[in-house]
């Protein structure tokens, strides 16, 4: 327990330092951290209940995805200013490291073994943040109306229509 | 110039500043596209990867015009990201006149920035949490702290004298990786592997390569599989210099 809070806090000053490197602005560098904690409270809930590495990364993933559209709504910015200090926790560049230092030592099994979880790690991350990307696309387009058809079909577009 | 060429100008140098300062792929070509548009332009096409954009477009006169312009690398400026997303709504919705786009764009460019010494503070509190992360003592976050601040000025300085990144990510590991020998020897630091992965963790390109596979995903594969060959390369120079310094000096301490 006490383990698993140190990791959140750490979490949450990794991401909130991610989010100074990154230039985010001064306001938003609490919900910054906010979004790195709440990625690795989810990752450690999720790893509780599932054994799948795909499966808890694409949930973890969908969670900090939604959380920075929310976060992206709420203070009108893009979405990728909250995702980006989000993801800190779940980047696999542990495992990515240890692949290539593996291949390095022609330690064959163990390369494949750590090459597998990352790419794993990396699908799950990608499709859960495609499905919340494209999800929120459409929202925005079912609730405000945005010209979808024009956006499409090349149609000319009509102002103020 | 007409008008068609000052909104193609538009479009693609804010295109280019988004994709330096972080954006994806996506955004930028919808961006791109959305500016063309708000403009009645027509025929619009857009070719871009991560170090190039090519955009065309027609006006209803009849006029037309290409764009093409190359994307430098630089680091991330989620602000800067925020401002030229504000910019880009503005200008979709209100169309100013096409001659005053390019006066709008470097206003947007004007942000203050932090600090030098906050972002170093940035650094130090990022790898500091990223070694308690990794199960690193006091003493290797100490010496992982220290050599953040040699490979901060060491990135620096390469970058100032254009060093290609693959070639500076080796020389930045292996003096990193020596560096971390050395700590080890002088009882400063404890685990040589933790030390080397958190400062790794900062020259490893994990949002280039979380990129890479949602443009794979998103149907960008020529941009992603591009970027994720660069990511390879990079990760690959970055073990070497590890594996040089380790052959070079490992044998000064006990694994």
């Amino acid at each position: 327990m006490v383990e698993n809070i140190k990791l959140i806090l750490f979490s949450f000053t990794a991401s909130f330092g991610f989010g100074i490197v990154f230039h985010i602005k001064k306001e938003y560098l609490i919900w910054a951290g906010l979004g790195g904690a709440l990625t690795r409270l989810s990752y450690l809930l999720l790893l509780e209940i599932i054994d799948k590495r795909f499966v808890y990364t694409l949930l973890a993933a969908i969670i900090a995805s939604l959380y920075a559209e929310i976060m992206a709504l709420e203070l009108k910015t893009p979405s990728t200013v909250f995702l980006y200090p989000a993801i800190i926790p779940l980047i696999p560049g542990g495992l990515l490291y240890n692949t290539a230092v593996n291949f390095f030592l022609h330690e064959t099994a163990l390369m494949l073994e750590n090459a597998r979880d990352c790419a794993l790690t990396l699908v799950g991350m990608s499709i859960g943040f495609v499905l919340i990307s494209t999800f929120t696309y459409y929202r925005r387009v079912y609730f405000f109306s945005k010209d979808i058809a024009s956006h499409f079909l090349h149609y000319s577009h009509r102002k103020n229509s | 110039m007409n008008h068609v060429e000052y909104i193609l100008d538009f479009a693609a140098n804010l295109g280019c500043r988004m994709l330096t300062v972080g954006a994806n792929l996506e955004r930028v070509n919808d961006t791109m596209f959305r500016i063309c548009h708000s403009y009645q332009l027509s025929s619009i096409s857009i070719f871009s990867l991560s170090t190039i954009i090519i955009i065309s477009a027609k006006s209803q006169d009849g006029q037309s015009g290409t764009r093409q312009i190359s994307v430098p690398h630089e680091d991330k400026h989620l602000e800067k990201l925020n401002r030229f997303n504000q910019l880009s709504r503005k200008v979709c919705a209100k169309t100013p006149p096409p001659e005053t786009l390019s006066r709008l764009l470097e206003e947007a460019e004007k942000v203050s920035d932090y600090s030098l010494p906050a972002i170093i503070s940035g650094y130090l509190i990022a790898m500091t949490s990223l070694g308690v992360l990794n199960g690193g003592t006091i003493g290797d976050i100490i010496s992982a702290d220290l050599n953040t601040l040699i490979l901060l000025w060491l990135t620096d300085f390469l970058d100032k004298r254009n060093i290609n990144r693959i070639v500076a990510n080796t020389l930045c590991t292996w003096i990193a990786g020596t560096l971390a020998i050395l700590y080890v020897k002088l009882g400063i630091g404890e685990h040589f592997f933790i030390i080397v992965i958190v400062n790794s963790m900062l020259m490893i390109p994990g949002t280039a390569l979380v990129n890479a596979f949602r443009n794979i995903l998103c149907g960008n594969e020529m941009n992603g599989i591009l970027e994720l060959l660069k990511v390879i390369l990079e990760t690959m120079a970055i073990v070497f210099g590890l594996i040089v310094s380790i052959y070079m000096f490992g044998g000064l301490i006990s694994w």
